[in-house]
């Protein structure tokens, strides 16, 4: 049936994991169609030999009439987007938020100091200046839209699984909450994809920290599922003696203004009028969205899952965490540039490097329609390994969220190009030294949708 | 871990999670746009309205009562009811009046606006795709006078009814479905009440030719 009702159902729908999460929307529509038949059926019986038939004598022809009337159903469904913005993960680098000699070290985006030694530790006596001293983190990020002020435009209403606010290294000065309630006001400064839009916000924490942050934002995206966002605001809040986040005896009360730059990947933002689009007519950016892909390597080093048996098939392997691949309206609409939040490659024991938003530029050739791609591309990662990855990828559709691949590529460079990681910060990967190599390897993504090219919305 | 400090959130933390659980989330937050009718009246089907034009045109008056002010689209349907009376109970408070939309739905409204029933102060006319198939003079609305109107859906046949007079009775390829769209004309100001749908036949999801076709296979 209707919508309308469907819709104050809740929607919590069976089907993927976008509708475990109530993020469609589900619609019926019921028709009816009713057929009326007549059928005619003449029988003649006569009996054997002469007979007088005409005006006086009655003819032996029956005929018999029935009607009919079948009724059948048709029940139509449709689906559509039920959030304004859905985000797997956002981070954000925060300045300003303490001193250079306290602050965490979050790097570029909130990620990339993680892999610094001094991350969110201080030594004592050592000098230490970060220019990201804070961050902020958010885990599952749902806004729907709040219709209020007699549907005044862009509004939303939403929460974060989880929340962190983390102004430098102490962890008492953390403001952290499970489901941060968020009231949001999008003000588009352009309405095509990628969109720009200012957004003014105000956030209250509940638990463990009770809080409010409140903070202005340039919010560019989402394309793929990557967004970059600058940030200003200010976060204010207490955090009760013997919290997750409070070891001292005493409670803190912590406050503190920000700038930050962020980066979010899997976040994905809807205007209002692509609520009413169906998913099947949603245009798409990427020709490939996920949340993990990996894959068993076989290389010439020795195996890094068995020092018994370092000659074994399985050699190393390679993981990407929420990886995109975006078109780009050339060569067809077929080359792309891609990044993941984090990519490992293990070519095997002592041979390993480690990408945070590496660059990847590929050619996306579909080789049989919705089921069989091809992409060869090359992967660049600065940080905080630096080496290049030549490759192809062949990439096989088994469903919405599962695909499998072949791979094959070759590796060369430096697992700590940046000169910050030390050679064992792995541990039982070994001592990471240089870093070349090929491999060939299967592997499975999960979460992770393949697009076509009549999906992709240069096509369209 | 101080668990005694733990406790003392717990019915905050179960608040938010019972407020932002999914289901109820959603339910609690305004939808200006969606109507419900005949909630309290428990002989008749709770009706589900959904105003597809401008928020401001549709003043919801009571349980069973809409305001539809000039250009305004409201649509109205139960729950798998296809095969039904929609009652109304019409005055035409400002300019021309209304028209009334059924066999058609809220989706696809302005694509396909199936028949037609429109009353107006000039008289009345039934279209079908659009097409005029039959014309009423003398069925004219009266400002300011009410008028119970009643479309009948059934099988392949439909039946309109003003005051105790049926109009037509016809007959139509088209399917039935679960809607009736009131529209009013611009400037008109139509106050609708004694709305109710009286069930005739309901749609089941066992009748559909897939459903049947899996019945058969298994």
């Amino acid at each position: 049936m209707l919508g309308i009702v469907c819709s104050s159902i809740g929607g919590c729908a069976s089907g993927g994991w976008m509708e475990t999460l109530s993020l469609t929307r589900t619609e019926e529509d019921a028709f009816t169609i009713t057929n009326r038949d007549t059928t005619f059926t003449d029988a003649v019986r006569n009996e054997p030999g002469e007979r007088d038939n005409g005006v006086i004598f009655p003819s032996s022809r029956t005929q018999t009439v029935n009607s009919f009337s079948t009724q059948r159903d048709s029940i139509v469904e449709r689906y559509y987007p039920n959030f304004i913005r859905f985000a797997v993960f956002e981070s954000v680098g925060l300045i300003g938020t303490s001193s250079s000699d306290k602050g965490i070290g979050s790097g570029m985006f909130g990620i990339t100091g993680f892999f610094d030694p001094d991350f969110a530790s201080l030594t004592k006596g050592k000098p230490r200046s970060v220019t990201f001293t804070g961050g902020i983190y958010r885990v599952l990020t749902y806004e729907t839209r709040l219709r209020w002020f007699r549907d005044a435009k862009d509004w939303t209403v939403g929460f974060s699984a989880f929340e962190a606010l983390v102004p430098e290294v102490a962890n008492e000065s953390t403001l952290g909450s499970f489901l941060p309630l968020y009231l949001r006001k999008r003000y588009y400064l352009r309405e095509q994809i990628p969109y720009i839009a200012v957004t003014p916000a105000i956030g209250f924490g509940f638990f463990p920290s009770q809080y409010v942050n409140a903070s202005v934002s340039l919010d560019v995206g989402s394309m793929g599922g990557l967004n970059f966002r600058l940030y200003g605001g200010f976060a204010a809040g207490t955090n009760s003696k013997g919290n997750m986040f409070n070891t001292t005896n005493d409670r803190t009360s912590p406050s503190f203004p920000y700038l930050g730059l962020g980066v979010s990947v899997l976040d994905f933002l809807n205007r209002v009028p692509e609520l009413y689009t169906e998913w099947k007519d949603h245009e798409h950016s990427a020709w490939d969205i996920g949340l993990l892909q990996f894959t068993l390597l076989n290389s010439g080093e020795p195996s890094v899952f068995s020092t018994k048996n370092p000659t074994s098939l399985l050699r190393g392997y390679m993981l990407r965490v929420a990886p995109t691949s975006l078109a780009l309206p050339i060569l067809d609409n077929k080359l792309y540039i891609g990044t993941s939040l984090f990519s490992v490659l293990v070519l095997g024991e002592s041979k390993y490097g480690l990408g945070v938003l590496p660059i990847r530029i590929g050619y996306w050739h579909t080789l049989l329609q919705d089921e069989l791609s091809l992409e060869p591309f090359i992967e660049y990662d600065y940080y905080p390994s630096s080496f290049a990855n030549i490759g192809a990828r062949l990439n096989l559709k088994v469903s919405n969220i599962i695909n499998l691949s072949a791979n094959v590529g070759y590796v060369n460079g430096n697992s700590i190009g940046s000169g910050l990681l030390p050679p064992d910060f792995l541990g039982d990967l070994g001592t990471a030294n240089s870093l070349s190599g090929a491999y060939f390897g299967l592997g499975i993504s999960i979460d992770d949708r393949i697009f076509f090219p009549k999906e992709i919305r240069y096509n369209r | 871990m101080n668990l005694k400090r733990y406790m003392k959130n717990i019915p905050l933390l179960l608040l938010v999670l019972l407020l932002q659980s999914c289901g109820l989330f959603q339910k609690i937050l305004p939808k200006p746009d969606e109507y419900s009718f005949n909630e309290s009246t428990r002989q008749s089907e709770t009706i589900a309205g959904l105003n597809i034009s401008n928020i401001d045109s549709v003043e919801y008056k009571a349980d069973n009562s809409l305001l539809l002010h000039g250009g305004s689209v409201i649509a109205l349907a139960t729950y798998l009811n296809t095969n039904f009376t929609g009652d109304f109970t019409v005055n035409v408070q400002k300019g021309r009046g209304l028209k009334f939309s059924f066999r058609t739905t809220s989706n696809n409204f302005k694509d396909n606006q199936g028949i037609t029933f429109n009353y107006t102060t000039a008289g009345s006319w039934l279209e079908e795709n659009g097409n005029v198939i039959a014309k009423f003079d003398t069925v004219r609305a009266i400002v300011g006078e009410t008028e119970r109107i009643q479309i009948t859906n059934e099988g392949t046949q439909y039946i309109m009814q003003v005051g105790c007079t049926v109009i037509y009775k016809g007959t139509t390829t088209i399917p039935a479905t679960e809607y009736i769209l009131a529209s009013t004309f611009s400037g008109s100001r139509v106050l609708l009440t004694g709305i109710d749908f009286i069930p005739i036949r309901r749609a089941d999801k066992r009748n559909t030719p897939q459903a049947r076709a899996e019945r058969v296979r298994w």
